[in-house]
């Protein structure tokens, strides 16, 4: 099977970019009832099938040119991170509940095996016969793809959550939990290569290139850390900006000394190009970054929040709104070219095909999106 | 109770609108009077991403409410990292009265209400209380709950779990109060006291005091924790992880990764941490000053002594559910002499509608005026009550004052001043010159001016506000008003919260309270404080227009100053509130500790200010330019429009069921209503067929219509019923079996009028066609039916958790329905209905209940009787006749106030109270006919018509979670004058003690 977007972000490195354009306007192909809401998921995109996994325990199987469902499967309580698929096996990651780790048959829906005792809330990642898997409770593990069987496990902090998804940059493999430890270890055994203080909580996805890793907090700052070593290249706080007391009145998060630090920004997942890098967040800026210096390049309002990651094509950033907007921004300078209006809000991660675009969107609908070659630049639908 | 006294006019144009024109079985609905004496000219202000509606004397402040809400808006956005997809509508008033008129909620509002906001239409209702930064803080509450709620909504969507659940209650109000801002004063003093008091409820039982004041403070400091120790983020993704279970200690334990007892350990540690630091050096209240009245809430002491030497304190107060002034004989050590007794009684007659007991003090005159505030009609109004004399002066009120507080005599006794809440919503200070009979203004602005006391000399009258520069983080300091110079200056100065302040008998000091905040930020006990009184408070300020002031400093910025001393005298556990300096060296005060409020006294004032717990210096020439909060501008916004109505679903409900007698039955009751609530309309549709046939001919629809937006309430609509019915009213049908074929058709209209909040005149009329037909008695009547009634409603009942308690309610009616085509029908009705509920002790009452009923002429329907409201040992409906009267007495006395507090396991079964009853029923019913010799014994019985007959007996009340309330009586019921004692009898019942 040739896939297409086959990951979350849609190659290991959870880039959520691309080198090819798909160029607005975008016009609605067709649109497809999930039955039930979606976390934060990416949809996978497996040859002709979009997988689209909801908040009921359901996965989907839509086919990508008519949007008929041709198969769908169950796996009992919510599906918060995306699946992972490898060697015909759907790896499925369940938020509640025991065996939090599912494995079927993808072509035949046939049960393969349920492990883990633990929920897992973050996307699932493959490298060689295991899957990888951050859970609620901070561990995390590894599984024989085959079979299920648990072959290692590291908690890299007590009692802290995984709600972030891990990337895998060649043979390492970088965490990060709700105490902004970010970790590297070795796919192989849970070794540790080392770790490093992103100075807040990581609760979205990380994303990196070949030799650095992103991982954005919920307290507005962005960290690239170098692979290799963990240090910290260059460092992005939304927060910079304002200076003086951040009292309680303008959001000041209370501190145990009866202070107020700065207030809350939740960042997206970053989206990462060749030249920049691209989130979103909850003040409702989508923001670009040189990826070497880490210095601003543009900022664009979206108007409402920002919580699903931007997807970077050759000419245009994509982002969704919580204001059920899909925008796109172009690339070079932020400027808006076009943007569309669902029928709820987009909070989970897009993915791209050849000329597609991916939506998952409230109450519990998938869209897909391409070119128009008539249609004008901003539409309003 | 005050949301269970639902509006009557509602319910009573619903009853109407099936039953008035069919039955004749008039009653009259008990219950206050909600009034709508404005009539408000709503506007809408469309901002970014809300519909502000306020009326158009409150442009300013909704245009600063305007403000906060986007300012909030941002914030709460990235609080939530969520967005809303709809544009909330909020609704705002300009005072506490206004707000009270609306009728978005059917209940009534007590004072102290900081707003709601209600889930049916989304709708955010706001009052202002002339305290801009409590308007602000009280806006961030509410979107805090518009927020919440969207995003468990979506929550529970998304996850497709059923929509029963909801966070609970302390954590929704206290996220609200804690994303609203720092821990405001009252906050740290119900915490303090609740630590140092040792009735801080574990959160494993927060239950307990679901919804009280208490519930808030803890649900606030349990959030503070919570994000604390764990991060902030877990707050939303306690939200976020609402769907698992629909236990919420399962919900946090998962979130927390901790066990639910191990995170409630942990909080009470955290909090016996922050608060036992500071236990050292801490004075009690109640072991530092005497208790001059120490029962129930008192608050606002005043004292008078008298020519003949004897002293009182007057309070206002509620010790018993009422709220009154108060009055307590002191010694010269103003010890108490007896027990406190009421001056005036509020809350039950309309020149005393309600005191605000802990809003507005009172001032006594040099010749024993009193002077203090009660609620009357739309304002409040200011009344004088010579002590001396022991009556009721004059009654003071102002247009375009709609709040008024604290009113303070000049030394000469000629002039009031007082600080009043405009129509404008902001706070301001006025004198009355009564012998002139004028009112001058004498601040415009939008700052919160507050509690005035004129100093001896009556040059200068010192007062609270926030005018000062640090105002702008929500301080309070005092102030002086030249009266010559017409100018405002500075007597303390800095990030303080300095309230009521009142002169030394020298005028040399300032005596008031204050809470500062502490090195870590938080506010410290409300303490006595006093400050020298300057001759010449400066820097001064100006008034250069409505709105506008400006500081006037003739000390030169930057100069160095010896500053101002500041004494602090107490250092207590919690609050001490509204000091008074008598001329006698004590100082009265309000004392808040155990959550309660009570009048004490401190003994040696001088000695108290010679020896000060600590001082300290202040500089008012530090002082910078008054401050200001953005606006958003009607000409910012894209538009600012009237108000127009549109109607929006309420309520959509069907049913269908299936009877053995009756057939199938099915129908459909649609409400709408508009945004404001004022008007509202109901359509029922439902058939009774029992074949298609009969489909058309069994139809029933009924469209009614209210309209509440005006002081006089209007119902009207149209109806069609039609079908088989079971009747017991109509004299016509069968006694055993009363069914009848009946089609009516026609119209009704009802008019309401309150005369106060507690009488009202009701009026209504109907017209309609009526069909009768009973074939096998032979029976086949058309009629052209005209009825009209109207009554006359009293009521100034206190309620308590079962019912009624104190107080009495009365209603007096008649009726006339007579058929104006055949004269088949026509007949009279009076009705007289009347309760009086006598409070012997707290918790005792004795409740008795008188009622006569009459239908008299032709085709005159029955009353019934029988059953647990009213009859017992009877079953329901079984005393039917044309005329009946009914007494009812009863003993309620309490079992087990709180049985929780012994029987813990009682508290999740929402077990309020035990309560018990002995009762005594009488009544009579006859008919014309009753005494006929063809009236066979058996019927009589069968209508239990003809003879007096009761019951006496006993019983239990037991109160559920607050609302429902089970009834269980035991007794012998009695016949023939209670000459017969028929046979013993237990009935079951729920609802209210009458």
């Amino acid at each position: 099977m040739h896939s297409v977007w086959p990951v979350e972000g849609g190659d290991a490195l959870r880039s959520n970019a691309v080198s090819r354009q798909v160029a607005p306007p975008l016009q609605l192909r067709w649109k497809f009832n999930a039955q039930a809401g979606f976390g934060r998921v990416s949809p996978l995109v497996l040859g002709d099938a979009v997988l689209v996994a909801n908040r009921k325990g359901e996965v989907h199987a839509i086919d990508l040119e008519s949007g008929k469902r041709f198969g769908r499967d169950t796996f009992g309580e919510s599906i918060e991170g995306t699946p992972v698929y490898a060697d015909g096996v759907l790896v499925v990651p369940i938020a509640w509940g025991g065996r939090a780790v599912r494995a079927s048959d993808l072509l035949t829906g046939a049960r393969l095996w349920r492990t883990g005792d633990i929920p897992v809330s973050s996307g699932l990642t493959v490298w060689g016969d295991f899957v990888l898997a951050g859970d609620v409770e901070g561990y995390v593990r590894a599984w024989r793809l085959q079979d299920g069987e648990e072959v290692w496990s590291v908690q890299p902090d007590e009692r802290s959550g995984i709600h972030s998804t891990p990337v895998l940059i060649g043979d390492i493999l970088v965490v990060a939990n709700d105490l902004g430890k970010v970790t590297a270890l070795n796919p192989a055994d849970g070794s540790f290569f080392w770790s490093a203080d992103a100075g807040a909580p990581v609760q979205v996805s990380l994303a990196a290139t070949e030799d650095m890793v992103f991982a954005a907090t919920t307290r507005g700052s962005i960290r690239a850390f170098d692979v290799r070593t963990g240090f910290l290249r260059w460092a992005y706080d939304l927060t910079d900006k304002e200076e003086g007391e951040y009292p309680a009145e303008r959001g000041g998060l209370s501190t145990p000394g009866g202070g107020f630090a700065p207030p809350q920004r939740y960042l997206t997942a970053p989206a990462v190009g060749e030249r920049d890098v691209v989130f979103g967040a909850s003040d409702g800026i989508v923001r670009s970054l040189d990826i070497e210096t880490g210095s601003l390049n543009w900022e664009a309002d979206a108007l409402d929040a920002v919580s699903a990651p931007p997807v970077i094509t050759a000419g245009t950033v994509y982002a969704g709104t919580m204001g059920a907007r899909l925008i796109g921004f172009d690339r070079n300078d932020g400027s808006r070219i076009w943007d569309t209006e669902l029928d709820g809000r987009i909070k989970s991660a897009f993915a791209l095909t050849e000329s597609r675009l991916i939506v998952l969107a409230e109450p519990r609908h998938v869209y897909v999106y391409e070119p128009d070659p008539g249609g004008d630049e901003t539409e309003d639908e | 109770m005050a949301c269970l006294q639902l509006r009557h006019f509602a319910l009573a144009a619903l009853w109407c609108a099936v039953a008035l024109p069919a039955s004749g079985q008039y009653t009259s609905h008990f219950g206050r009077n909600k009034i709508q004496y404005e009539d408000f000219d709503w506007h809408v202000l469309e901002t970014e991403h809300f519909d502000i509606y306020h009326y158009s004397e409150m442009k300013q402040l909704a245009e600063y409410g305007a403000a906060f809400a986007e300012e909030a808006y941002e914030e709460l956005q990235n609080r939530f990292n969520f967005s809303l997809t709809h544009r909330p509508p909020l609704i705002f008033y300009s005072s506490n009265l206004h707000f009270k008129q609306t009728n978005i909620t059917p209940g009534f509002i007590p004072d102290g209400v900081g707003g709601f906001f209600e889930f049916l239409k989304g709708r955010v209702v706001i009052p202002a209380n002339g305290n801009v930064h409590q308007f602000r803080r009280v806006i961030r509450h509410e979107l805090v709950h518009v927020f919440t709620y969207a995003k468990v909504l979506r929550v529970i969507r998304d996850h497709r779990v059923p929509p029963e659940r909801f966070l609970p209650l302390w954590f929704t109000e206290g996220l609200a109060e804690y994303w609203s801002g720092a821990p405001d004063a009252s906050h740290e003093m119900i915490m303090r006291d609740a630590v140092y008091s040792n009735y801080l409820v574990p959160l494993s039982n927060i239950y307990r005091i679901n919804g009280t004041f208490l519930m808030y403070k803890q649900g606030e400091t349990l959030c503070r924790f919570l994000a604390e120790t764990w991060g902030e983020e877990k707050l939303l993704r306690l939200m976020e992880n609402f769907w698992k279970d629909r236990d919420f200690r399962r919900v946090m334990e998962v979130t927390f990764l901790e066990d639910f007892y191990e995170i409630d350990r942990k909080w009470q540690q955290w909090l016996r941490e922050r608060y036992f630091r500071e236990i050292d050096d801490i004075q009690l209240a109640s072991i530092e000053a005497g208790g001059v009245a120490a029962e129930g809430f008192s608050a606002k002491p005043t004292f008078y002594r008298f020519a003949d030497g004897s002293r009182k304190v007057y309070f206002v107060g509620n010790l018993t559910g009422y709220s009154n002034v108060y009055e307590v004989e002191v010694d010269s050590l103003f010890r108490p002499l007896g027990e406190p007794g009421i001056l005036i009684r509020g809350e039950r007659t309309d020149n005393f509608e309600a005191l605000h007991v802990f809003e507005s003090r009172m001032g006594i005159s040099g010749d024993g005026k009193l002077a203090f505030v009660t609620k009357s009609g739309e304002t409040d109004v200011i009344h004088v009550y010579d002590l001396v004399a022991g009556a009721l002066l004059a009654t003071y009120g102002f247009d375009d004052l709609v709040a008024v507080h604290s009113p303070a005599w000049s030394p000469d006794g000629d002039r009031l001043v007082f600080s009043s809440i405009s129509t404008s919503g902001f706070s301001d200070l006025f004198v009355y010159d009564i012998a002139a009979g004028q009112l001058h203004r004498l601040t415009n602005d939008s700052y919160d001016d507050l509690d005035p006391a004129w100093s001896p000399d009556g040059r200068r009258i010192a007062f609270s506000s926030d005018r000062t520069t640090t105002g702008k983080h929500n301080a309070y300091n005092i102030f002086a008003y030249d009266l010559d110079e017409g100018t405002i200056g500075y007597v303390t100065f800095g990030e303080r919260l300095d309230h009521s302040p009142r002169w030394s008998p020298d005028g040399r000091q300032l005596v008031f309270t204050s809470a500062v905040r502490d090195a870590d930020g938080r506010y410290s006990a409300q303490n006595i404080w006093t400050a020298e009184a300057p001759p010449d408070a400066s820097p001064e300020m100006t008034s250069s227009g409505p709105g506008v002031m400006a500081l006037r400093s003739n000390v030169a910025p930057g100069r160095a100053s010896a500053g101002r001393r500041l004494r602090r005298l107490t250092n207590l556990t919690t609050s001490a509130f509204d000091p008074v300096w008598t001329g006698e060296g004590n100082l009265l005060f309000t004392g808040f500790e155990h959550m309660r409020f009570s009048i004490r006294s401190l003994p040696a004032a001088d000695s108290l200010w010679a020896h000060p717990q600590s001082e300290e210096i202040v500089d008012p020439t530090k002082a910078e330019e008054p401050w200001t909060f953005a606006r958003i501008g009607v000409q910012e916004s894209e538009e600012s429009v009237r108000y127009r109505k549109r109607f929006t679903l309420d309520l959509a409900q069907t049913l269908v069921s299936q009877n053995p007698v009756w057939g199938t039955q099915g129908g459909a009751a649609l409400a709408f209503s508009d945004l404001m609530g004022d008007d509202k309309w109901f359509l029922t549709v439902y058939n009774n067929a029992r074949g298609s046939s009969d489909f058309l001919r069994s139809l029933n629809v009924a469209v009614a219509r209210q309209q509440l937006h005006r002081r006089t309430n209007i119902a009207y609509g149209l109806y069609r019923f039609a079908g088989l019915r079971y009747d017991i009213t109509d004299p016509d049908a069968a006694r055993e079996f009363p069914t009848l074929w009946e089609t009516i058709y026609g119209g009704f209209g009802l008019v309401s009028y309150p005369i106060s909040m507690f009488r009202r005149i009701e009026a209504g009329a109907s017209l309609s066609w009526d069909d009768k037909s009973i074939p096998w008695a032979q029976v086949d009547r058309q009629a052209l039916l005209v009825s009209n009634s109207v009554s006359l409603v009293h009521d100034n009942v206190l309620w308590g958790m079962n019912g009624p308690i104190e107080g009495y309610r009365g209603s007096v009616m008649t009726a006339w329905t007579t058929d104006v085509l055949y004269s088949n029908v026509s007949y009279l009705t009076l009705v007289g209905d009347i309760r009086h509920y006598w409070r012997m002790h707290r918790h005792i009452t004795f409740a008795s209940r008188g009622m006569g009923r009459m239908n008299k002429g032709r085709e005159a329907r029955l009353f019934f009787m029988g059953g647990s409201w009213d009859l017992r040992g009877f079953p329901l409906f079984s005393v039917r006749g044309q005329k009946m009267w009914f007494t009812s007495h009863e003993l309620r006395f309490p079992i087990l106030l709180a049985p929780w507090l012994s029987l813990p396991v009682l508290a999740p079964l929402g077990v309020v109270n035990l309560r018990g009853a002995f009762f005594f029923d009488a009544a009579h019913a006859w008919n014309v006919f009753y005494y006929e010799p063809g009236l066979s014994d058996r019927l009589r019985r069968q209508l239990n018509i003809g003879e007096t007959v009761g019951a006496i007996g006993g019983g239990l009340r037991l109160n559920l979670f607050g609302g429902l309330v089970l009834r269980y009586d035991v007794g012998y019921r009695y016949r023939d004058g209670f000459r017969e004692r028929e046979r013993f009898f237990k009935q079951f019942f729920f609802g209210w003690d009458f």
